[in-house]
């Protein structure tokens, strides 16, 4: 699935935004003869057993890396600098007002063997409708099956990320028994069988241990830049949730990539094994406050807490530098809709770290709102180094001072979003969830899901159950507006809204940080780490996005 | 009474026992707050027949009591529903793992064994020597490293410095493949280490005991070698208490399996367990905690027994 596919919540997987970078110089990637390469096995590792084989249903960045990515594809794909779209499994396509018609590249195969037309991929959007993917889909009011090769969608309003949200539907075939529109219900064992049209196909999962792939031999590229089927036979992700363990594979040479490296530890791959590869990403990290919960429904206490922490001794430390702070949802990753002297003034505004003032705002909302200090809070986190880390700065931050009383509260990842999930789970504690989100390629995808008053719990991720009528109506204009000029100034607008509520608190954005054992590629310098965590293993064979990465030769 | 009558009088006491565990094995799931179908379904906005339909398969749609009723007589014949998470037989799931976790806790039982028993012996016979000393040392230090630290100090020393064992499980491999087996040492020494100090300094007490009683010195009196005193005498009654405590050790393996696997990587059923808690995969939890739970009430009744066969006085 393309890189839109991976909007969604960032668990056990790493950094998610940043700009700039010192790695991989991506999209170069043919200095290998494409009629003469010599195969290989790439082994990789995951820090969490892949929750979701059913792509249509996956919400999380480690099913979405090691399942909808190596085995399922979309329509269209964003480049891996999101400069534009390319297509997938549609060749070109057009816009008439609220009409987006596609024609579907012909010949290509599903796994099954099965020749792909449009009724596939009318069966894949109704199947995804009504999932807790919905969002993806919601735009669409119809779908017209033209002939084999062409369809025709129709939305009520124009729509402007229609690109983003169908790069995130993969595609099934209607003709499989087992699957049909009620996913929850399908007796499809996709943990056995893949069923889609990616350049892998599943060949075993050994659940909390390992998913292989093979190269799919009809895969349907038929270019001459590169090979026409991955030129790695096997792929292995190997379920390796100790960090440690995973590091001392790395350095023994077991695996050529890990999984969730920590940015404060990477002078350990000086000299050694790893090659640390970074690049500029989309998505953000930050902390939801339960805004229908007193005192937290004072946004005096929601701005003190804030102005307690220290982002830029957090990036510093934590992410040694390679983050930048942000004061709303719209990371640098997202190119035309990121100004970073604009971005700067809003933290100033906003959010800056202000220990005095922010304990004077905290000790007059716990009076307004009637609560004896000290406050008791809880911060919430999953398993992640990193995020743990920044969590702990936070945690004492906030405990450090008279009014508050904060732990902090560990989670498995798979732990901690049911709990988010659960319109009784998160937004009625009086806890704050600290957590990352992976945002796509279309400021919407960093928005929408999270703060629009339709996406509470459990349709959307909007957890808090937070609502506001201003964002909600321009949300519904930056979806609507054209162009990346006309949106630009809707997302400043609601990117200082959101830094004036703080409903959440968006943090910074740090780089897509991979390392990969360079005996394991034929250049580990070519290896391009893709902007969205949730897609990082695109970059082994993605020939449509000009990126593939070769075995040693 | 006979031994007979003995083991079947002690397998009776473990059928209230069991019936205990069946019990609270059942109903976590019923006292964790939340409807079991919001987990299975991850929240998912249902409509009433669907729902109806879950319920359902999983038998939620029936009174608790016939629930365990039912989930009982399946359990007994190894058949405990299909998991959340991968859709497949839970009896497939578990016994997919189990053999690792037999093969890991039966190397780590026979390295506590090996090593414990003739060190004890040792440190015994030459007490308040420097070899009773380092014994010591050995078991203080061996008692104290929690497991998972030792796990990773073996993999940083064996498995990256010197590169003696890979520090990942082999794929592909059958479970008593040379490279598997080869594989299964370190967990085993991570696992037995605890269990072997424990084990040795038992051995040890239970030996000066044993060395200081009258039957010792008459039987040194009577001139017999000291090879036959300690190993037909002393040993024998020596190993009694070392026999009873080893058996209910394997508890303490079993459990030392569930983290130890997770440093490790190792696919057993300690693994299975750690990651499906985070899953809510309840069907498989409840399996395995029954069966680990089983395991070591038929460990402790093995103890009993055991005991029972080597000195018959407790019998009575």
């Amino acid at each position: 699935m393309g890189a839109g596919a991976a909007v969604g919540l960032a668990g056990c997987t790493g950094g998610d935004g940043g700009d700039g970078g010192d790695g991989g110089d991506g999209g170069d990637t043919a200095p290998v003869d494409p009629s003469d390469v010599e195969t290989g096995e790439f082994v990789a590792s995951a820090g969490a057993n892949p929750g979701t084989f059913d792509p249509t249903i996956i919400t999380d960045a480690t099913s979405n890396s090691t399942i909808g990515a190596f085995s399922y594809e979309s329509l269209v794909a964003p480049l891996f600098d999101l400069s534009e779209f390319r297509g997938e499994l549609a060749t070109d396509w057009t816009v008439d007002g609220t009409t987006y018609t596609f024609t579907l590249r012909e010949g290509v195969t599903f796994h099954t063997g099965d020749e792909m037309t449009a009724e596939d991929v009318e069966f894949s959007i109704n199947r995804m409708s009504g999932t807790t993917n919905n969002a993806d889909v919601a735009w669409i009011s119809d779908v017209n099956v033209v002939d084999d090769y062409t369809i025709e969608l129709t939305s009520e309003q124009e729509y402007a990320p229609y690109l983003t949200n169908l790069s995130a539907v993969p595609i099934l075939p209607s003709n499989v028994d087992g699957i049909s529109t009620e996913p929850e219900t399908d007796e499809f064992a996709f943990t056995e069988e893949s069923v889609g049209t990616g350049p892998f196909v599943l060949d075993t999962f050994q659940p909390e241990d390992r998913v292989v792939f093979t190269a799919y031999e009809d895969y349907w590229y038929d270019g001459d830049d590169y090979t026409t089927t991955a030129p790695w036979d096997q792929v292995t992700i190997r379920v390796i949730t100790e960090q440690v363990t995973q590091e001392e594979a790395m350095a023994n040479g077991e695996l050529g990539m890990i999984d969730n490296p920590a940015p404060f530890e990477l002078q350990q791959w000086d000299g050694q094994t790893g090659t640390v590869v970074a690049d500029s990403a989309v998505g953000f990290d930050f902390i939801t406050y339960p805004v229908q919960v007193s005192p937290y429904t004072n946004n005096k206490f929601r701005r003190g807490l804030t102005k307690l922490i220290p982002r830029a001794d957090i990036i510093e430390a934590v992410f040694g530098g390679r983050a930048t702070g942000l004061a709303g949802p719209i990371s640098p990753g997202l190119g035309a809709y990121f100004d970073e002297e604009r971005e700067q003034e809003l933290i100033d505004e906003y959010v800056a770290e202000e220990p005095e003032a922010a304990e004077t705002l905290i000790e007059e909302a716990l009076e307004e709102e009637g609560i004896e200090p000290p406050f008791e809070m809880a911060l919430i986190t999953n398993v992640n180094r990193t995020r743990e880390r920044w969590m702990e700065v936070i945690q004492q931050r906030f405990d450090d001072i008279d009014a508050l009383s904060a732990e902090l509260d560990v989670r498995a990842f798979d732990d901690l979003v049911p709990f988010l999930l659960d319109p009784e789970g998160a937004a009625q504690s009086s806890d704050v969830v600290g957590i990352g989100w992976t945002g796509g390629s279309d400021p919407n995808g960093h928005i929408e899901q999270l703060l629009a008053s339709d996406q509470h719990v459990p349709d959307g991720f909007n957890w808090n159950l937070y609502e506001n009528s201003e964002i909600d109506s321009l949300i519904q204009e930056g979806q609507t507006t054209i162009g990346a000029e006309n949106r630009q100034p809707i997302y400043d607008d609601i990117q200082e809204l959101v830094a004036d509520e703080l409903p959440l608190a968006n943090m910074w954005t740090s780089q897509q940080i991979d390392v990969v054992n360079a005996e394991s590629v034929n250049d580990a310098n070519n290896w391009q780490p893709h902007p969205n965590s949730s897609n990082r293993y695109d970059t082994l064979y993605s020939p449509h996005l000009d990126q593939v990465t070769y075995p040693p030769q | 009474m006979s031994l007979q009558r003995f083991i079947l009088k002690r397998a009776l006491i473990t059928i209230p026992l069991l019936l205990g565990i069946s019990l609270i094995t059942f109903g976590m799931v019923h006292i964790i707050p939340g409807d079991p179908i919001d987990f299975i379904t991850l929240f998912a906005d249902l409509d009433p027949g669907t729902e109806a339909e879950i319920r359902a398969q999983y038998g939620l749609d029936q009174p608790v009591y016939i629930q365990y009723i039912d989930w009982v007589v399946d359990a007994a014949q190894f058949d405990f529903g299909q998991s959340i998470v991968t859709r497949r037989p839970v009896s497939a799931e578990i016994m997919d793992r189990l053999p690792f976790t037999l093969v890991m806790g039966s190397m780590a039982f026979a390295v506590t064994l090996i090593t414990a028993i003739p060190s004890g012996i040792a440190a015994a016979y030459y007490r308040n020597t420097t070899i009773d000393q380092v014994s010591r040392v050995f078991a203080l230090v061996g008692i104290a490293l929690p497991n998972f630290w030792l796990g990773l100090l073996l993999i940083l020393v064996f498995g990256s410095v010197l590169n003696v064992f890979p520090v990942l499980p082999p794929t592909d491999q059958g479970l008593l493949s040379p490279a598997m087996l080869s594989y299964t040492i370190l967990p085993a020494l991570a696992i037995g280490t605890g269990a072997t100090a424990l084990l040795m300094r038992l051995m040890r007490s239970s030996m000066v005991e044993e060395l200081d009683k009258d039957y010792v010195r008459t039987a040194r009196a009577k001139g017999l070698p000291e090879r036959t005193v300690i190993t037909k005498h002393v040993l024998r009654n020596s190993l009694i208490s070392v026999v009873t405590v080893a058996a209910i050790q394997i508890a303490f393996i079993v459990s030392g399996s569930v983290v130890v696997e997770i440093v490790f990587s190792y696919p057993g059923i300690g693994r299975l367990l750690v990651n499906r808690v985070g899953n809510r995969d309840f069907p498989v939890i409840q399996a395995l905690v029954l069966i680990i739970g089983v395991s070591v009430i038929l460990a402790n009744l093995v103890a009993d027994v055991l005991y029972a066969y080597l000195d018959p006085r407790i019998r009575y």
